[in-house]
């Protein structure tokens, strides 16, 4: 069953042609990555998700809805961790979590989710004080508050170090876990292959590929004995000149 | 169901608007800063305390210092509007917070109510302050006119604050809106009469001035101060 349907997607800004005759579909209880180089397209997808901007042409549903025009029921229904979201330094972390909490009809609670993303000894703590890994952590929770169907997660683990990551990615099984519908934005590979059951890649707005990581290794890299098939695969899909190297 | 929701949505977004208000010490100065330049000016600066005298027997008893008090109930209630609630609302849109709240199904909008909330509340707060300051380190006497005296306090209020809000929705982060912020408000201290009491103007400059949300508001103050009669004029400005 379908959670998240994405058809003939088409937006512009201007001259710009963010995304272009975009179709996917996420199926319910999996992690679908949406993979790219810089300025594929991947956020705009993700704010016509979100509902924030409406598309040019095409047509996108969220549990049934369009998150354009119904906007209270996705809301409801969606968690969103926003690319790089910073929250007024002297808030603190319990004080974040029960204001986002007031947000939604029956929000989870709020002692139990912080010790679900392991801050449960940080309320008293002011974002400001965070590190980059408590921060990501604290937005996992908030897009979580609203007991959402779906969560949304918008470059989670750019710029964690890589016991960060580790710990992002441990959550984001056990979220996956509780039945709720995970769409991972990343530009990492091994993330992907390590989390996402089916991933679309985005170049140029237009998506070059969906399936599994594995059958994206296998269609295109058949019997190599690269250690890195996958990033040879990803990048032989999108344009060399715009997909950045240590980026991928 | 929904409506008690968002009820509970905004009752936490002014408490926790409240709680960084508090633990902002430049909002607070800035609220505050008015009724300390009044105390500044009534005892620092040489002769502001004495009478002025001359032939009209209205204005003989009063002081220069008298001058200022809806100066300073003027500037109070600027400072909060011009730059602490536009600064506010440009850091938000700088790091994203407007965009988050965007997707939650209360929205963002609610948080600008929240801030006029806060900003009413603070408001109050540095306008009592400088009224007590006035009246009991000052013994300036209590406006002859009070209804004129506060609904000059309250159209002042509400033209600041949209002053406040086009400053808060054309600059681009909290920097950009405290600097437009602090140029406003000391363009608006002159014409407020802050350097020379609208009375002790040069003609021209006090005309001008009269036309200028800030100016008319002290005029109208000052009129309803001492005068107990204000014009129409500074309504129609602010």
């Amino acid at each position: 069953m379908s959670v998240i349907h994405v058809e003939s997607l088409r937006k512009a800004f201007g001259e710009v042609v963010a995304v272009d005759d975009l179709t996917f579909d996420v199926a319910a209880g999996e992690i679908f990555g949406v993979l790219g180089p810089n300025g594929a397209g991947k956020t705009t997808t993700v704010e016509c998700i979100a509902g924030t901007i409406a598309p040019d042409r095409g047509r996108v549903t969220v549990l049934g809805a369009d998150p354009a025009r119904q906007r209270g029921f996705v809301r409801e229904r969606v968690g969103y961790q926003l690319q790089s979201t910073a929250l007024p330094p002297a808030l603190r972390v319990g004080e974040a979590i029960e204001l986002f909490a007031a947000f939604y009809e029956s929000p989870a609670d709020a002692g139990a989710l912080l010790d679900l993303v392991g801050m449960g000894g940080e309320r008293r703590r002011p974002f400001g004080k965070l590190s980059g890994g408590q921060k990501q952590r604290l937005s996992i929770a908030l897009a979580l508050v609203g007991q959402p169907k779906i969560a949304v997660f918008d470059e989670l683990t750019t710029g964690l170090d890589p016991q960060g990551r580790r710990d992002a990615w441990r959550l984001i099984e056990q979220i996956r876990d509780r039945g709720i519908t995970v769409v991972l934005v990343t530009h990492f590979l091994e993330e992907a292959e390590r989390l996402c059951d089916r991933i679309v890649v985005i170049d140029k707005g237009r998506s070059r590929f969906i399936g599994s990581p594995g059958e994206l290794t296998e269609s295109i890299e058949p019997g190599s004995s690269s250690r890195h098939r996958l990033e040879d695969a990803y990048l032989r899909l999108v344009d060399q000149d715009t997909a950045d190297a240590g980026q991928v | 169901m929904r409506g008690r929701c968002e009820m509970r949505a905004t009752v936490a977004l002014t408490r926790v608007e409240t709680l960084l208000f508090l633990r902002n010490p430049t909002s607070i100065f800035m609220a505050v800063l008015p009724a300390l330049l009044l105390l500044l000016q009534a005892y620092v600066i040489q002769g502001t305390m004495n009478p002025i005298g001359g032939p009209d027997p209205n204005a003989a008893a009063l002081r220069p210092i008298d001058f200022f008090v809806p100066v300073a109930v003027t500037v109070a209630i600027a400072s909060v509007a011009i730059t602490n609630y536009p600064s506010s609302v440009g850091s938000y849109r700088e790091t994203g917070i407007l965009r988050r709240l965007g997707v939650t199904p209360v929205g963002a909008h609610r948080v600008l109510l929240a801030q006029w909330v806060v900003s009413g509340m603070s408001l109050a707060a540095a306008f009592l302050l400088t009224m007590t300051i006035a009246w009991l380190a000052i013994g300036a006497s209590a406006p002859r006119n009070a209804i004129i005296a506060a609904a000059t306090v309250i159209f002042g209020t509400i033209a600041m604050m949209s002053l406040g809000s086009v400053l808060a929705a054309i600059a681009p982060n909290a920097q950009a809106a405290y600097g437009l912020g602090l140029i406003v408000f000391m363009a608006t201290m002159f014409t407020a009469g802050m350097w020379t009491p609208g009375p002790l103007m040069p003609e021209t400059i006090r005309i001008i001035s009269g036309f200028t949300p800030m100016g008319a508001m002290t005029q109208a103050l000052t009129d309803a101060w001492y005068a107990g009669t204000v014009s129409l004029v500074p309504f129609i400005v602010t």
